[in-house]
């Protein structure tokens, strides 16, 4: 602090955001976009450039609020981000600061001014192309603007991403020192556009540091008293209230609610506590001065703490830890070929179909291990979490034990995860705690350190109270710390599986923190291992074990949980657990079952082992898209002929039969697509079988495939690529919205020889344009195909495309003539 | 504000997968399958829709806003129009969800579900559409056909001044991003033309419509106006 400003404090005891009263109301302004548009503002112009064009105008109206008791006014900076501004000719560095300043001279010494951000107004990934990275250098950029000019603090409000609430906060916190306010906005169901409840709002600013957090816009205040309650029962940090003025009539656009009505509706508020007022869309200085007087000579009612559970979230989910949470354990792959050779060739449908199955079995929680030597786990991890955030809802444990890779995992977490994991060594908690407290997650801490794992029960615990303490002080909360005992082999070391019971009992009643347990080392070395996995599940669960991590795919272990939710009063009257056995009858004992599932449905083909009737089979199941039939018949080939021989002369001439009755229009696309499906499970017994013998992997050439820059409807590309891979192709899918330099090092790097690119829209028909260039200028030599619901065989020239494929039929058609149709 | 509910035309859903009509040689699995999946997208479809009503001025400016028209096609559908309706509709972004998450395990879903959403898209707007028309026509005015950003020679650059306009961001979580792409995918943008006159449909045969090179169903023999 200069001098100079230090003198203006004393002389004018200039307000700061510390000495706010305390205890009672602090109320800030309402609209700023309407009554600009009252003093002449066109209706899809920017009231951003105002700040520059007529500074005066928007002064007057930061004035009128603060005549009217406004004690924080929001500078006109709502839209002013790279994004919003391009379409003005200003820059943000431009039009903050004069923002700023127009707001700081109307405040003088009687208002704190907030720096207020809003939507970028492009939807980020999954749902849109703006990526997390992209977000947060769009906000930054407006902070460190918005700090210089001198804001009091940061406002983000109207938001209903809490994707990018996430990269504005982390924006905030990484680039200045202001308190950060977080309002959203919710739909009468209490969520936001994109499905994010209060509660999870609560549960995963509370830990990225937020100040306050509240409701904005979009509804009148007595549809948003409902919710706000409901976030008053969601976090101890103060509360933000700025409702529109009721709902706006669509044919006049007025609202419903007058300045008397919206204060006295201010009442309900001040009962639940709120300390923070205003007004959003149609509120004016007249409704603040209403306030202000309705509220004059009360505070707001004192709030009690709320009760402290654990919990973790997605924005649309919150899982308290309130009961046995299972952690799907599948996306791991020590011990797993597959899975490791899915990593490998970065195939990502792969893995996200274990995360898929795991959520669909019931996992509550999935973990995600991605670390494997041959691969950059820090990308795999920033990659696999993004994905796999876009097609399940549920809550992530970042598995690594690469400081690097937890933190670039916790980064681009979309919602609250569990760090797996710390254990006792102070250099590991030292390392790894810090990231755990600077984004707000969980924990998990292993009960052993340098001296390996102890092998009695009370000297796990003694490791898991150090834990427990040293995270507590770096501020880590209790309800975020989960204590693994960790399970050995019983084959190995008998003995030592009481001592875990043992110690997950302790933990949980001395220190009173949740337990997990990676359940399925238990049995390692032992017949039946799903009778051991389950027997020590349910006696683990029994001593406390509340987070198992197992595979949600056994179905006797997710029973086990069900049962032991009955027999521990969780599923109230047994609800859970009848709903899915009510139909139960017990297997019929005396059926044989072989090593090989019998060939079952309506194959119209007897089924046996024998391989040629398997054939048959092979080629019913293709055409008519049964996909069990397709897999089982595979199954009975490999008894009688070798990989390539089936995929040669039995799978790939079935496809060409289904993709010739297409192209005649006998058949249409998702009969196609079924048949593809069906061959696919044939392909994957194939791979197993050969990845089980230790074979390289069959192929018959490489081929990229993308979306290009800017697009993001992949779903044609996608086709393709079933297709591709049916006719045994390595699809290296580089998936939507993709750079065109990723392209070229990719082709460079695996030495592709041929790219199929595709585009939806005619905008981005310049990307694929583009793209072919830097192909062509790159001096690698390859062969381009092109496709999309814009394209013509003209155009595809035109940009300097070798082929343009109408279909995906046709581009397994190029993809012959250019790689040909043996193995390379 | 109306409450409408999602419907999906099938028949629509057939068309946009490349069937002529439903009698064609079609599995039973596959017309459970796209049955099933019109339920999906029912139950995951949020209907959301704003409009507003403008004047139009001689120079086809919408008054008091920064929007105006000067492509041709604009010019011949508004030539007889006073006012205009501003309109944008969305499912929301539950339905994108689905289509991607299918996407990774069964593309027959996934191209099943994105048809089906595309028509429970369609059918919102020509509800919206339809409710609005038989109000006007109490009042002795006519609305003209519905065009949107994309057709004829009206730009996709009016995607996102239009999201500015009604501010859709705010009010129903519309945006359009840099390329033009509405998200949610499944949204519409429209401008439907107020007039005292009847007004001829302008929308038939494919002339007035940018697919019409690359149309699959022209190429078929299939007509959008049947």
């Amino acid at each position: 602090m200069t001098s100079k400003n230090i003198n203006e404090k004393i002389c004018n005891s200039k307000l700061t955001f510390k000495n706010l009263p305390q205890n009672d109301f602090v109320f800030l302004d309402g609209a700023m976009g309407t009554m600009l548009q009252a003093a002449g503002l066109k209706l899809g112009e920017r009231p951003e450039a105002l700040c520059i064009t007529d500074p005066d105008i928007v002064a007057n109206v930061h004035r009128q609020y603060i005549e009217s008791g406004s004690r924080i006014i929001y500078a006109n900076t709502f839209g002013a981000n790279a994004h919003k501004l391009q379409s003005t000719g200003y820059s943000v560095s431009e039009i903050i600061p004069a923002a700023v300043q127009a707001a700081l001279t109307a405040a003088g010494s009687d208002a704190l001014v907030a720096l207020d951000i809003g939507p970028i107004g492009e939807m980020l990934e999954p749902y849109g192309t703006l990526s997390f990275e992209s977000a947060y250098d769009i906000y930054k950029e407006m902070i460190i603007a918005g700090n210089k000019a001198g804001a009091d603090l940061i406002v983000f409000e109207t938001m209903t991403d809490l994707y990018e609430v996430k990269a504005g906060v982390l924006a905030a916190k990484e680039n200045c020192n202001l308190p950060v306010f977080v309002t959203m906005t919710f739909e009468k169901s209490g969520r936001t556009f994109t499905g994010c409840t209060v509660e999870s709002m609560a549960c995963l600013l509370e830990g990225l540091g937020a100040d306050a957090l509240g409701i904005n816009c979009s509804l009148g205040p007595d549809e948003i008293y409902p919710i706000a309650k409901r976030l008053v029962a969601s976090t101890d940090l103060p509360i933000i209230i700025k409702a529109n003025a009721g709902l706006p009539d669509p044919e006049t656009g007025e609202y419903n609610v007058d300045a008397e009505m919206f204060a006295k509706s201010m009442d309900q508020f001040a009962d639940l506590g709120v300390k923070y007022v205003g007004g959003c869309c149609g509120t004016s200085p007249e409704y603040i001065k209403a306030i202000k007087n309705r509220l004059s000579g009360r505070t707001p009612t004192k709030r009690s703490p709320i009760k402290r559970i654990s919990q973790i979230c997605t924005p649309s989910t919150v899982v308290p830890i309130n009961q046995v949470r299972v952690i799907g354990e599948r996306i791991n792959p020590t011990g797993k070929k597959r899975f490791k050779q899915a990593l490998i060739e970065k195939d990502t449908d792969y893995i996200l179909n274990q995360g898929i199955q795991q959520m669909e079995a019931g996992a509550d929680i999935l973990d995600v291990n991605v670390g494997l030597p041959e691969i950059n786990e820090k990308d795999m991890m920033i990659h696999v979490i993004k994905e796999l955030q876009a097609v399940v809802d549920i809550p992530l444990q970042i598995d690594s034990s690469d400081s690097e890779a937890i933190e670039a995992g916790l980064r681009v977490c979309n919602g609250k995860p569990i760090v797996n994991s710390v254990n006792g060594e102070p250099e590991v908690l030292e390392r790894i705690l810090p990231l755990v407290k600077k984004y707000g997650a969980a924990v998990v801490g292993l009960a052993l350190d340098s001296n390996g794992i102890p092998m009695k029960a009370e000297e796990r615990f003694e490791i898991a109270r150090r834990i427990v303490e040293t995270a507590m002080s770096y501020g880590i909360k209790k309800e975020d710390i989960f204590i693994d005992c960790l399970t050995l082999t019983v084959s190995a070391q008998q003995a030592e599986a009481a001592e875990t019971l043992k110690a997950v009992r302790m933990v949980k009643e001395k220190l009173g923190v949740h337990t997990v347990l990676g359940v399925s080392n238990i049995s390692f070395g032992l017949p039946y291992r799903e009778l051991i996995n389950h027997s020590f599940l349910m006696l683990a669960m029994g001593n406390g074990l509340d987070l198992p991590i197992i595979n949600p795919n056994t179905e006797s272990m997710m029973n086990a949980v069900l049962a032991f939710n009955v027999l521990n009063n969780i599923d109230k009257d047994s609800a859970k657990y009848i709903e899915k056995f009510a139909d139960y009858t017990p297997p019929t004992h005396g059926v044989s079952t072989g090593t090989t599932q019998p060939i079952t449905g309506n194959t119209g083909v007897e089924s046996n082992n024998s391989g040629n009737s398997a054939v048959g089979a092979l080629n019913h199941a293709i055409d008519k898209g049964l996909k069990e039939e397709a897999a089982n018949s595979a199954r009975s080939m490999l008894s009688t002929l070798n990989e390539l021989d089936i995929i040669n002369d039995y799978l790939i001439p079935a496809l060409d039969r289904v993709g010739d009755r297409f192209e005649k229009g006998k058949i249409f696309l998702p009969q196609l697509l079924n048949s593809a499906a069906a061959a696919s499970e044939a392909f994957e017994v194939i791979k197993l079988h050969i990845a089980k013998n230790g074979a390289e992997t069959v192929s018959k050439g490489k081929i990229i495939i993308a979306t290009v820059k800017g697009d993001i409807h992949d779903i044609g590309k996608n086709i393709v690529k079933v297709i591709l891979e049916n006719y045994g192709y390595t699809v290296i899918d580089l998936g939507k919205d993709v750079e065109p330099q990723l392209v070229v090092d990719t082709a460079i790097n695996e030495n592709v020889k041929l790219i199929g690119l595709s585009a939806l829209m005619t905008t981005t028909l310049n990307s694929m344009e583009d793209t072919i260039k830097a192909l062509r200028n790159s001096g690698h030599e390859c062969k381009i195909m092109v496709g999309g619901a814009v394209l013509t065989a003209d155009y595809a020239e035109k940009i300097g495309a070798d082929y343009y494929a109408k279909d995906a039929k046709e581009s397994a058609d190029i993809a012959k003539s250019v790689l040909g149709s043996s193995e390379n | 504000m109306e409450n409408y509910k999602i419907k999906i035309n099938i028949d629509e859903v057939y068309r946009y997968l490349g069937y002529k009509n439903q009698s064609d040689n079609i599995d039973e699995n596959i017309k459970q399958h796209i049955n099933k999946c019109a339920e999906k997208i029912i139950n995951a479809a949020v209907p959301r829709y704003t409009y507003k009503i403008f004047n139009i001025n001689k120079n086809l400016n919408l008054e008091g806003t920064s929007l105006g028209f000067s492509d041709d096609d604009a010019k011949l559908f508004l030539q007889e129009s006073e006012k205009c309706i501003i309109l944008a509709v969305t499912i929301g972004s539950k339905a994108d969800m689905l289509i991607r998450k299918a996407q990774i395990f069964d593309m027959t879903e996934a191209v099943i579900l994105d048809s089906c959403a595309s028509a429970a898209a369609e059918s919102l707007c020509e509800q919206i559409n339809q409710t609005l028309e038989a109000e006007y026509l109490k009042r002795d005015l006519y609305l003209t056909d519905r065009f949107s950003p994309g057709y004829g020679s009206l730009p996709l650059s009016l995607q996102s001044e239009i999201c500015d306009l009604l501010s859709t961001e705010k009010i129903m979580g519309l945006s359009a991003n840099s390329n033009l792409t509405l998200t949610p995918l499944k949204s519409i943008t429209a401008i439907i033309g107020i007039s005292s006159k009847p007004q001829p449909k302008r929308i038939s045969g494919c002339q007035n419509c940018r697919m019409k090179e690359t149309c699959k169903f022209r190429k078929e023999g299939v007509f959008c106006d049947k």
